[in-house]
């Protein structure tokens, strides 16, 4: 391993300097002259028909340049799959936060005023807000027009779930006839803002041709574009998408927010417009993580084997589905964990309310499934008396099985990342305190596909360029390709130069998101580097008078220079053999695609707790999280993935709710919305666990999601642990440990009693 | 938001504003509240008047036995940083260092939390505790008004529309006294108090007689407020079991909190108790640290 | 109506035309184009527009420009000093303790703060020094390793 060039090494990231001197230019930064300031008008109901919009106030008030209503934009429906969401709402809004107007002005102050001054009335209308009301027959649809929609795997008609879909193996009837214990329980999982502390932004300026440039907050550059030309009736070339630095993604940086009014306006006031959502608009109406309610059913044996294993869930996707790129959420099929189960029922319905929107939020899906079977797992390890990581242990799918839904599973390690987080952590030692308590949970996430493109360059005085769309939203991936090229090229990492290119500069790539980037673009850019390494060593040969037959086989390469193997002293530098192959630069493009594969990654995460039954407070002292890389690339990088995944999965678990009333978010404010703050921070100890094969360059595996996945529900069985109640539904406050422990009659010191005998049962 | 800005230079000064402007003109003095109440739209003025140039206003001084004068612009930071603070009102100090974070206690002021009037004011209780005393000045001449009757409810005080709060004064208690304040968040910090309880303990000669008990809560009625019948369970009783809980009992009795986005109602009662046993347990432990008597 | 107002940032003055009520944040962005203080919320809860005033970490948002005159504001640009980063960046820099970059101007300068008067904080002083500061990507960690990893000899 220690032989690696650049990878399998903590480098800088090419772009931090940049960032820690405040250099760094995001979308909010960015000023043309003359630029106005865009603020949209939304719906302060959550349904509602729209009677009347009068704007002419606004537009007279001085320093207003464009006001925009449904009237002024595109009828189309833009969705990143199911297309359903206009650009302004027109004739009915579906939910508190909908935009219905938009104006641009001199100043954001002359633009907020505007806002004050249109006036729409609404006609209210009875809101649909509870989701197993909204599944009823009969119910009220929040889209008449369902069946006409496009991106729908099959229409649908007449009804609010848009998407079921069902996972099966085997015949679970039989499988809870094989069972001694039939358990059932359910889980309910809150609304959760990705929690990205750069709100989205853009900006549009249409040039004298009609050509449009966007700068956007939006990870995916390419999609800006096409979206963008589709609404505007364009073809793609007439669309340029500059890109900015990505202000923290997690899911929410996927969909065009106000990228179509920007334009809108622009076009009608003949100026550039800017538009910058709010805080509150953020928490109003961006695209947080679906709220779930999931019923898990599962059948043991006394012995611990699970004979059958059934499970559903309702997703509340809120008033559209346009936010996610896949009908429904990968995390559906994740509801029978990483365990080996004959018999296997999943069901996950979609359904529409007049709720806000949801999307997708780091491991769409995941959080929710994993919250409930792992706790579930806990719940029925004390049951059957049997300590919950030997349950685990006895039920883990190993090499060679099957996923819990019947598909191939590449590499599977998951015991390798128990037992070598139970190694590091607390796990079956003595405890320190009374109040402390220890969980565990494992998690599997796959590695992401999808299409990338790069253009590897290395330039007439031996440097090297990477031309590439990835996107690196703050994962690192930017600095992760240069490591895969100088791996290739064997070019030292200051001599590689990656910037962000615009969709006119770059080849297409599809975007950050599932955890593709270092797989996807990682392959597209190995590749392209060792296309132009072959070019180099063919050139090389002439110099180094190599037979070109044998060139690729004899000529190795180092810190730019090429050198027969044989006669390492005598070396042609890459500036040479530039020249040589009589050329100004030697470049070479590759696409990389990939949609489906074997190949996933496995965690385990172990919480280390002390809760204060009086107040409820939960305090996560440490977190163990072994993660199945296959190879880290760049070691801090991954570790900062996981950690970062760590903190917002506590987030989840204990602090974070978009608390909603009648259809409205009241608590639309970090102050009342609960990022964990640098206090909240536990000890992290990560252990990345390699050897495992991986689909990406150097055998890498996918690390951006999964660290988000286990943490909640090991965060929940540590508390269990700790004092003796089982929360099943997040986040955990101190309210609810406060109440349940009430309820089981185990207050106060009863409580650490009860916990404590049901650790010496086990 | 958009207003007109004053800037006086002085206290004279910004009090012939205020006459003129009355309610027109909003006091800024950290800005953590006010500016943002503005940029939401809760609140609307036609000026805000920074008191920002006051600087005769910043001042923490002590007047020995008598007590300690805190000027209005005193920003939380320097109230938990102030040697006089911690050694004559620690629970003051801690209090202020509870307020939100570093940057917020930097430009928030003592003189700013109390007359933002929330019913979470973190320095409401331990200045409750205390008897202070506020100095509400304006052009028509100075008045004193006792902490207790300061408050009217969320948002509203006893500041006549021409009136600034000048000082904060805080006499000195006699005798051997401990006191601190325990704030109740779902984090450690940036928090505004689900509750906030506030003990103080005086004893006499005896480390088991207590003279005078004084209880303080915030986040729990329209106003901080004092528990008096929670404090008189404990005055001049000898502590036995079961003293600290049922004045618990009782202080929560006083209380009225509502349901909100932090928290219910219910827990915040069950919280009164707990914070409440907690902080008598503490200021009962420092009251018998605290051997000298008065203040050094 | 628009007043005068004269800035001192990072030891450069600026004579500014403002109108009263634009915050110390707006101004430094948009009048002195000095964009590395970010808008994370706009209210005080997330410390992303963190700036020191008077060598004291507050939040730019919070405060209005114009009562910001005569005093010594410094931003993250004024942080590195003659092209040499101060040793807080080179930390960020060497030890991962940068993600996607948003919330960093703010941290810096509030652990800028916080070394300038202890120049060895322990763990805890540095997470009470940080609490004003969200931070969504690294989980705090390689922050508060970056700071440990300094010279603490006084």
């Amino acid at each position: 391993m220690s032989d690696f060039y650049a990878v399998g090494k903590s480098v800088a990231r090419v772009d931090a300097v940049t960032k820690v001197t405040g250099a760094a230019g995001y979308t909010a930064d960015v000023m043309l002259p003359g630029m106005l300031y865009g603020k949209a008008k939304r719906s302060p109901h959550p349904h509602a028909r729209i009677a009347r919009i009068d704007t002419s106030r606004a537009e007279a008030l001085p320093g207003v340049r464009a006001v925009i209503t449904a009237a002024d934009v595109s009828e189309v429906l833009i969705g990143l799959r199911i297309r359903d969401v206009p650009l302004l709402a027109r004739r009915e809004v579906r939910f508190a936060g909908e935009k219905v107007a938009a104006v641009a002005a001199v100043d954001e102050e002359t633009a907020l005023e505007a806002l004050d001054l249109i006036e729409v009335e609404y006609q209210e209308l009875p809101a649909l807000i509870d989701v197993k009301e909204a599944m009823k027959d009969g119910a009220l649809l929040v889209h008449e027009n369902l069946h006409t929609y496009s991106g729908l795997p099959k229409p649908v008609k007449k009804t609010n779930v848009f998407f079921h879909e069902t996972f099966s193996k085997g015949d679970v009837a039989l499988g809870f006839a094989q069972a001694d214990l039939v358990l059932e329980h359910a889980f309910t999982t809150q609304i959760v803002h990705q929690g990205y502390l750069e709100p989205h932004a853009a900006v549009v300026d249409i040039g004298p041709d009609g050509s449009v440039t966007v700068w956007s907050s939006d990870k995916v550059p390419f999609r800006v574009r096409s979206l963008m030309a589709e609404i505007i009736g364009m073809p793609i070339t007439r669309v340029r998408v500059i890109p900015s630095f990505v202000g923290g993604d997690f899911g929410g940086k996927g969909m065009i927010f106000d990228e179509p009014l920007c334009y809108y306006l622009a076009r009608k006031a003949g100026r550039p417009v800017k538009m910058v959502m709010s805080r509150q608009e953020e928490f109003l109406a961006a695209s947080p993580r679906h709220p779930s309610i999931i019923r898990l059913k599962a059948g043991v044996t006394k012995a611990g084997a699970i004979t059958a294993w059934e499970a559903s869930a309702l997703f509340d996707s809120g008033a559209y589905a346009a936010y996610k790129p896949q009908v429904g959420l990968g995390g559906t099929k994740k509801l029978a964990g990483t365990y080996r189960i004959p018999h296997v029922h999943i069901e996950g319905r979609y359904v529409y309310t007049h709720n806000l929107p949801c999307g997708h939020c780091r491991a769409p899906g995941d959080p929710q499934a994993s919250f409930a079977v792992e706790s579930f797992m806990d719940m029925i390890a004390a049951k059957l008396k049997i300590d919950p990581f030997r349950f685990r242990w006895m039920n883990a799918l190993e090499d060679g099985d099957l996923s819990p839904t019947g598909e191939p599973w590449r590499g599977i390690n998951i015991k390798e990342t128990m037992s070598a987080a139970v190694e590091k952590s607390g796990w079956g030692k003595a405890k320190p305190n009374q109040h402390y308590g220890i969980g565990i949970a494992c998690a599997e996430r796959p590695t992401g596909t999808g299409e990338s493109s790069a253009v590897v360059i290395v330039n007439g005085d031996g440097s090297a360029n990477i031309i590439s769309g990835a996107s690196d939203p703050g994962t690192g991936a930017r600095t992760i390709l240069c490591q895969i090229v100088s791996e290739a090229l064997k070019v030292p990492m200051e001599r590689i130069t990656i910037n962000l290119v615009d969709t006119d500069s770059a080849p297409y790539d599809q975007g950050a998101g599932g955890g593709r980037t270092t797989f996807v673009a990682g392959q597209s850019a190995y590749r392209a580097a060792m296309e132009v390494r072959k070019e180099l060593v063919a050139s090389a040969a002439k110099l180094l008078k190599c037979a070109p037959e044998e060139a690729q086989e004899l000529i190795d390469v180092r810190d730019g220079f090429l050198f027969l193997k044989s006669e390492p002293a005598k070396r042609v530098s890459y500036a040479q053999a530039v020249k040589g192959a009589g050329k100004s630069q030697i470049m070479a493009e590759e696409t990389f695609s990939c949609n489906q594969m074997e190949d996933t990654c496995f965690a385990t995460h172990i919480a280390e707790v002390e809760v204060d039954p009086e107040r409820g407070y939960v305090e996560v002292k440490r977190i163990t999280a072994a993660h199945d890389i296959g190879f880290a690339i760049n070691p801090a990088a991954a570790e900062g993935q996981i950690e970062g995944g760590i903190v917002q999965g506590i987030g989840f678990g204990l602090l974070e709710e978009m608390q909603r009333v009648d259809g409205k978010v009241t608590n639309p404010t970090l102050t009342d919305y609960k990022l964990c703050t640098p206090r909240e921070a536990p000890e992290i100890i990560t252990l990345l666990i390699e050897g495992a094969p991986g689909a990406g360059p150097f055998q890498a595996k996918s690390i951006g999601e999964l660290p988000a996945c286990p943490i909640a529900p090991a965060v929940a069985n540590a508390i269990f642990d700790a004092v003796g109640v089982r929360i099943t539904d997040l986040p955990i406050s101190g309210e609810k440990i406060v109440n349940a422990l009430k309820e089981s009659g185990l207050s106060g010191g009863k409580a650490v009693a009860a916990g404590k005998e049901r650790a010496d049962a086990v | 938001m958009r207003f007109e800005l004053l800037q006086p230079g002085s206290l004279a000064q910004a009090l012939e504003m205020k006459k003129d402007y009355r309610e027109g003109a909003k006091i800024l003095a950290g800005g953590t509240d006010l500016l943002v109440l503005l940029k939401d739209g809760k609140l609307r003025a036609q000026a805000v008047m920074s008191l920002g140039r006051l600087s005769e206003l910043n001042f923490i001084r002590s007047e020995g036995e008598r007590g300690v004068a805190i000027g209005a612009l005193v920003s939380h930071s320097d109230v938990a940083a102030s040697r006089i603070i911690q050694q004559r009102c620690p629970d003051l100090a801690e209090a202020c260092a509870q307020v939100g974070a570093a940057q917020i206690q930097n430009l928030g002021t003592l003189g700013g939390n109390l007359c933002n009037a929330s019913p979470a004011a973190d320095a409401a209780p331990p200045l409750l505790l205390m008897d202070a005393l506020l100095t509400l000045a304006s052009a028509r001449g100075e008045r004193r008004v006792a902490i207790h009757d300061f408050f009217l409810g969320p948002r509203r005080t006893v500041l006549e529309p021409d009136e600034i709060l000048k000082e904060i004064f805080v006499p000195q208690p006699a005798g051997r006294r401990g006191a601190t304040y325990l704030k109740l968040g779902r984090r450690k910090a940036m928090e505004i108090a689900i509750v906030g309880v506030g003990v103080a303990i005086h004893l006499n000669g005896s480390d088991r007689i207590v003279s005078e008990c004084r209880i303080a809560m915030s986040s729990v009625a329209p106003t901080p407020l004092r528990a008096r019948r929670g404090e008189a369970v404990f005055t001049n009783q000898e502590i036995r079991d079961g003293l600290i809980e049922e004045a618990a009992e009782v202080a929560a009795e006083e209380a009225s909190p509502i349901s909100d986005v932090r928290a219910t109602r219910g827990y915040r009662l069950d919280m009164i108790r707990v914070l409440c046993r907690r902080a008598a347990r503490e200021a009962l432990a420092r009251a018998r640290n605290h051997k000298a008597e008065g203040w050094r | 109506m628009k007043i005068p107002v004269t800035l001192k940032v990072n030891g450069e003055t600026y004579d500014l035309i403002i109108a009263p009520y634009r915050t110390l944040l707006d101004v430094l962005r948009e009048e002195i184009h000095l964009t590395g203080s970010k808008k994370g919320c706009d209210a005080g809860d997330c410390g992303a527009c963190t700036v020191l005033l008077d060598g004291k970490p507050v939040n730019a948002c919070l405060v209005l420009a114009a009562t910001a005159q005569d005093r010594e504001i410094l931003t993250i640009e004024g942080l590195a000093r003659n092209g040499k980063l101060h040793p807080l960046q080179e930390a960020f820099v060497r030890e991962g303790a940068v993600q996607c970059g948003f919330c960093t101007p703010g941290i810096l300068m509030s652990l800028k703060a916080l070394l300038d008067t202890n120049p060895a904080p322990t763990l805890e002083e540095i997470k009470i020094a940080m609490a004003g500061n969200l931070c969504r990507c690294t989980g705090y960690s390689k922050m508060f390793k970056a700071v440990e990893s300094l010279d603490r000899s006084p």
